[in-house]
């Protein structure tokens, strides 16, 4: 399991006050808070040290290359526009992170990076894709091949986008309002196939409503990748030979003394190499799940992102969220998870899996202790692990509370009401 | 001595398909009743399709529950259904603050274990509880370890929700 420290970088000062400052990055990891209270951040620095991490352990880039001064402030960091983030030089809250992980020991102090390899853990090469929260911009322009996108994170989601696409071979079916995704190659249109009282309905995606326009690239990445990642797996479970990495070191190092090649280029470049190693677990990192979606609709994906995320051991969910839905369905995986344990010691075991199945489906369970959720506090950029009671995450969490404020301020209301003469 | 938890002087009955469960304030020392006209008033609706005859029993300011020290008053629901041979502990709120879930789950917790200890659970076809609330008809956030606290205590499944279905 791999865990981070942060203390004093942009929205988080004092950081987790609990377990030495470590927030464990679980199975399944949750971010919730107020908007500007670091949550993105938390999940971008956890996306930076794993790239970091997998860059160091197949030998893209070697320890020396990567703590040259400010390589983590003017290199990695502007993907995701975080360099801003450091205080003055004058500052006596300097940033602080400290990494973890199952391959390397990172830890960052002072503008610089120090690295120190960890033995002995089984490392499963991640494939690690990044999710952000405007990846619905994608759905509603006509040719994404056309766009020029600022965003170093959106273009990269949009480069797996484009392959996720040419994957399709047929109808996809939608978790969703039980319509289908249909991919016209010829004119490279997503279009949405569904039926309303018998009668047969195709809308294009750029014409869609909004729910449909952040669900489908988030869905379609995520099955993409985590199908993909399932099939390396399975071809070839072994991490890599001695031989294999020393082919690849040296065809990294071509690539990296090829001075013809920019920044970016080395990059794609390094990621086609890269493509030919197997990766044995997809880590997906994704903002606001929930985004423009009916709250059953926030529960399917929900649901397809963890049977996505069950596909491998080695796999990760890490989700940011406003949604006080999703925590109460995540809820429900685990409690589900719980009894589908007394299910198969029951001597009706088949019958109750199935009654299971139509609640939860059976895909999406969440171990006990596969979860964690932290909440972050923006006013004195604090991080606390919600509490659990038998192992489910309890109800006292921010989102839970601030959705039981609605009725008490309606309460208020009647209150004065009743003041009236 | 025994508690009695059936006494006839607390009972109100009805066998309409839909009736309510009041508990009117002031004064706070009425007990709880069933009300077939009222809407206004019903912070409990018992959903009745098959016209059971159903006997309420008010146990808040009705029967006395004392706690351990034999003086002081126990914390306990506003009372019980009784229809067929089943129980449906009730606790009725009105214009509870946040919290009120976790009040009532208590008083239903506290109530059924001095239920059971002059009555057997098992001689009853059915044994629910539910927290209603009138101005909170449904949930108004999720409940899951409050559902989940009263199924370990007690062994039963709390609804938190303001329609009782019979």
């Amino acid at each position: 399991m791999s865990k981070i420290k942060i203390y004093n970088f942009g929205p988080i000062k004092q950081g987790y006050h609990d377990n030495d400052g470590w927030i464990d990055v679980k199975k399944v990891t949750l971010f919730i808070g107020n908007q500007g209270s670091g949550k993105s951040t938390i999940a971008k620095l956890i996306t930076t040290f794993l790239w970091i991490e997998k860059a160091l352990t197949r030998g893209d880039y070697n320890k020396k290359w990567f703590t040259r001064k400010n390589k983590l402030k003017n290199q990695f960091l502007t993907y995701f526009r975080l360099e801003n983030y450091f205080p003055n030089a004058d500052d006596v809250n300097q940033p602080y992170i400290e990494y973890l992980g199952d391959s390397f020991h990172i830890i960052f102090e002072n503008g610089v990076l120090n690295i120190e390899e960890v033995k002995g853990k089984k490392y499963p090469l991640p494939q690690i894709m990044y999710v952000p929260a405007e990846r619905n911009f994608i759905s509603y322009v006509k040719n994404t091949k056309e766009l020029k996108i600022a965003s170093d994170s959106l273009r990269e989601f949009l480069t797996e986008f484009e392959k996720a696409k040419d994957e399709i071979k047929s109808t996809i079916k939608l978790p969703i309002n039980n319509v289908d995704l249909e991919y016209d190659k010829l004119n490279d249109v997503l279009n949405i196939k569904g039926k309303v009282k018998d009668t047969d309905y195709k809308v294009r995606l750029i014409d869609a409503s909004s729910g449909f326009q952040s669900i489908v690239p988030l869905y379609l990445v995520s099955s993409y990748l985590s199908n993909s990642v399932k099939k390396q797996s399975l071809k070839q479970s072994e991490p890599m030979s001695a031989d294999e990495l020393d082919r690849f070191k040296k065809n990294a190092e071509e690539i990296l003394s090829n001075n013809n090649l920019t920044y970016e280029q080395q990059r794609v470049a390094l990621s086609i190499l890269s493509s030919k190693f197997n990766k044995t677990a997809f880590i997906n990192i994704v903002e606001e799940p929930e985004q423009n979606l009916f709250p059953s609709s926030q529960r399917e994906i929900l649901n397809a992102l963890l049977d996505f995320n069950n596909m491998n051991e080695g796999n990760k969910l890490i989700m940011t969220t406003h949604s006080p839905y999703l925590i109460n369905y995540l809820t429900h995986s685990v409690k589900a998870s719980i009894v589908y344990e007394k299910i198969n010691k029951s001597a009706n075991k088949s019958e109750l899996a199935e009654k299971l199945n139509k609640v939860v489906p059976i895909k999406s369970l969440i171990k006990p202790s596969d979860w964690a959720v932290y909440e972050l506090n923006e006013n004195d950029g604090s991080i606390i692990k919600l509490d659990n009671y038998k192992e489910l995450p309890s109800d006292e969490n921010y989102l839970n509370e601030s959705l039981g404020k609605s009725n008490d301020i309606f309460i208020n209301l009647l209150e004065i009401e009743d003041l009236c003469q | 001595m025994p508690i009695n938890f059936f006494d006839g002087a607390c009972k109100t009955e009805s066998n309409k398909s839909q009736f309510g469960l009041c508990d009117d304030t002031p004064p706070p020392e009425k007990p709880a009743y069933i009300d077939e006209n009222d809407q206004s008033k019903w912070i409990g609706k018992v959903i009745n399709p098959s016209n059971k005859d159903v006997d309420f029993y008010a146990i808040d300011n009705c029967v006395e529950i004392l706690k351990a020290d034999g003086v002081s008053k126990e914390s306990r629901c506003d009372g019980m259904l009784h229809f067929d041979n089943s129980i449906v502990f009730v606790e009725l709120k009105m214009r509870g603050s946040s919290g009120w879930l976790v009040k009532a789950r208590t008083q239903l917790t506290i109530t059924l274990g001095k239920f059971q200890l002059d009555n057997n659970l098992t001689d009853f076809d059915k044994i629910e509880a539910y927290a209603c609330n009138g101005l909170k008809p449904f949930a108004n956030q999720g409940n899951n370890t409050e559902l989940q606290k009263f199924k370990d205590d007690t062994g039963l499944i709390m609804y938190a929700q303001q329609d009782i279905a019979l």
